[in-house]
């Protein structure tokens, strides 16, 4: 893992105490609120329905032991016992008190942790795959890429007041698992016939209001271009992207109303223009910062063996487990998805429990997925059957990574002030029905998810059955829509038809998971199912 | 130059206001002389190279919550604009920083906005933020004190 040398840490204290500063000044009235949003935002701190919301960073997923029990212990000390892990990669304090915002960063601080620019119109935490460095079908690890962005993007100074937030995922894979394409802007690194970096640069990605899956701009950057070529895009977006209408000012519009070719052209000028020996260093950097993460992978493991154990056992590893890279190892998925369960909330003590676990079968690593579960990369085999039982007295071995009880669900009106509807309940009754089902079924291979309102964090167009929740004439409606997906063949789901009442979702959920099974060819998986034979017979089977 | 392209005279020396230096030294002045005082809508219709002869710009934030003069402060540095640079407009002391960074010499406040973030804040301005970036675009000449000198990569690549 990377670890912070003392620029690093200078940086983040600094940051902390100018925070403080920018709080007392608030608190003091010199600061106005509107003055006061875009600061806190940029630390993370939102206002929502009842309290303060903090918005911690996990950069690119990847926790340490202590960071994690450190999160747990704010959860308990500062919030009501929980924390809530987010699709992005971080996690939230729903009941922060703005005058333990500048303790709570310092805490942070003290574990190489922050929250900086996990909110507000600016560049915000960089994401990557959760199973980054250990993944099977991997060509270069995105997480020095990733690191390098986050350096470079803290504290940007030309890009802290951006039209819109703007988000940056890398991926170094086969498989997308980080919904690169539904990025502002997503770089798929490979490797050139050297066997150096170089980038597929995507554009124009994202979920809210206006859906749109990420462009192709630019194939095969290397790596000595790469950030001249992102502070060319973002400035010209900068200057370019609207600020009359906050619902028309991501880079996507943009790109659609001036399109994607003059785009390029006006980047190209812009490139022409820049002072390319600044970002001379970047090199070494990137190679300082990948020798650390090169020297935290493990050798290869001899005399390990994947345990027999129960059947329970086998269903849980065949769901949850994941191939690894190095022999010897597996990379284990930690479902916060129980039957019922708030999608993505976890108590103090259990992550206290998970880092204690983390410590002693996973090489002290973990990470946070976007699914909003978490990641044990680094177990030998012979310890598996160790951990599951460990897992299981933490009530934290559901077997369900991928189903459709594996539910990303936003927030929605429990919590946040944008929201038309809710969505906890509504995914905590899907998540009981679903469970059931898979366990009297077997695994159903399908995603699921749930917004509280258009701005779609639950990311609902890019399920493959994604649920919506909208505020019609005073009462809670659930759109639906289907065949959306997130990975590398992204595609925006279509909507199905009219709403349904909350009550009427997880029947109309059920008629179409039935729909699917009677349709499918062996083995399908509903994308699948749904690209051959379309939306028509799902929407015979529910508005009859 | 700025009577050829027919543009709006800055108004020369109305108003009172303070000016903050890129050293964070804080003094009342009056507004200063430039030979063109712009709001990010007009650059793209003067062309960038008919700005780069002028003595000094004025860019002119309309709320704190535009950056779109910190990118064209880079822009016209970038472009090889050597004049003084000054910021003007709706502007926390918070900003000063991302201002100097960008590639303005100062800023220039109105003494409305100077009392109501209170003199101490804008005189502290440049004292309570994070002085070193990871990457730093180049600096102007005019900038001493905490926020000058190399970035943190610069710094990391000669082992200091
Ligand atoms: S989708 Fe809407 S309700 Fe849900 S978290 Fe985002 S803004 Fe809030």
């Amino acid at each position: 893992m990377y670890a912070y040398d003392t620029f690093d840490q200078t940086f983040v204290d600094q940051r902390a105490a100018e925070f403080r500063d920018q709080i007392n000044r608030r608190l003091s009235g010199a600061l106005s609120e509107d003055e006061f949003k875009p600061l806190r935002l940029q630390n993370g701190l939102y206002l929502q329905l009842h309290a303060y919301m903090l918005r911690v960073a996990i950069p690119y997923g990847v926790l340490n032991a202590r960071q994690l029990q450190m999160l747990g212990d704010l959860a308990d000390r500062y919030d009501k016992g929980y924390g809530h892990f987010t699709t992005r990669q971080n996690i939230q304090y729903n009941w922060t008190k703005l005058s333990d915002v500048a303790d709570m960063i310092d805490a942070l601080a003290s574990v190489q942790m922050h929250a900086i620019q996990t909110s507000g119109n600016c560049i915000r935490n960089v994401t990557t795959d959760a199973y980054a460095g250990v993944a099977g079908d991997e060509w270069l690890d995105p997480r020095p890429t990733a690191e390098l962005l986050r350096q470079w993007s803290s504290l940007h100074p030309e890009f802290a007041f951006l039209p819109r937030k703007f988000k940056i995922a890398v991926l170094g894979a086969a498989q997308d698992r980080a919904a690169m394409k539904f990025h502002d802007i997503g770089l798929w690194a490979k490797l050139d016939d050297a066997g150096q970096p170089i980038y597929d640069i995507w554009v124009g990605g994202g979920q809210g209001r206006t859906p749109r899956v990420a462009r192709l701009f630019q194939k095969a950057v290397p790596l000595a271009d790469l950030l001249p070529t992102l502070d060319a895009m973002l400035r010209v977006y900068n200057l370019a992207g609207r600020r009359d209408n906050k619902y028309k000012a991501r880079i996507k519009i943009l790109i659609d109303e001036m399109g994607l070719e003059p785009y390029r052209a006006a980047v190209a000028e812009e490139l022409g223009q820049i002072d390319r020996s600044v970002f001379a260093p970047a090199l070494g950097e990137y190679r300082r910062i990948a020798a650390q993460f090169e020297t935290a992978q493990r050798p290869a493991l001899q005399g390990q063996k994947l345990p027999q154990g129960s059947p329970a056992f086998q269903a849980w590893l065949q769901q949850n487990g994941m191939a690894h890279k190095v022999p010897g190892y597996a990379a284990i998925a930690i479902s916060l998805k129980a039957k019922g369960a708030i999608p993505g909330d976890a108590s103090g003590a259990q992550m206290r429990a998970v880092a204690a676990l983390a410590e002693r079968y996973s090489a002290s690593e973990l990470r946070v997925s976007h699914r909003q579960n978490l990641v044990l990369p680094w177990v030998k085999l012979n310890d598996l059957e160790e951990l599951y039982h460990a897992l299981l007295e933490q009530d934290l071995a559901e077997a369900n990574i991928g189903l459709a009880s594996d539910i990303i669900a936003c927030p929605g009106l429990d919590y946040c002030a944008l929201a038309t509807a809710r969505s906890i309940p509504v995914a905590q009754a899907l998540s009981h029905r679903l469970r059931e089902r898979e366990r009297l079924q077997g695994p159903l291979d399908l995603s699921l998810n749930i917004s509280g309102c258009i701005n779609a964090c639950g990311h609902h167009h890019a399920a493959n059955i994604g649920i919506l929740g909208l505020n019609r004439t005073e009462t809670e409606t659930y759109q639906i829509s289907l065949g959306g997906r997130a990975d590398e063949d992204a595609k925006v789901g279509d909507i199905l038809g009219p709403g349904f009442s909350q009550d009427q979702v997880p029947e109309v959920i059920e008629t179409l998971i039935d729909t699917w099974q009677a349709l499918r060819a062996d083995g399908e998986d509903f994308a699948t199912t749904y690209a051959r034979v379309g939306k028509q017979p799902f929407k015979e089977a529910v508005y009859v | 130059m700025s009577d050829t392209l027919d543009l709006q005279p800055a108004e020369q020396g109305a108003g009172e206001g303070w000016r903050l230096d890129g050293d964070g030294s804080f003094t009342a002045a009056p507004m200063p002389t430039l030979d063109l005082l712009l709001e990010p809508e007009a650059v793209q219709d003067l062309g960038l190279a008919n700005l780069l002869p002028l003595q000094s710009i004025g860019l002119v934030f309309k709320t704190p919550h535009d950056g779109r003069s910190f990118s064209l402060a880079r822009r016209l540095r970038n472009a090889g604009f050597d004049g003084r640079l000054v910021a003007l407009g709706r502007l926390m002391p918070d900003q000063a920083r991302h201002a100097m960074q960008s590639g303005f010499d100062g800023l220039w406040l109105e003494q409305d906005l100077v009392e109501r973030h209170n003199e101490a804040a804008w005189r502290a301005a440049l004292d309570v933020v994070v002085a070193r970036l990871y990457s730093q675009q180049r600096l102007p000449a005019s900038l001493a004190g905490r926020l000058a000198g190399p970035d943190i990569w610069q710094q990391r690549s000669q082992g200091q």
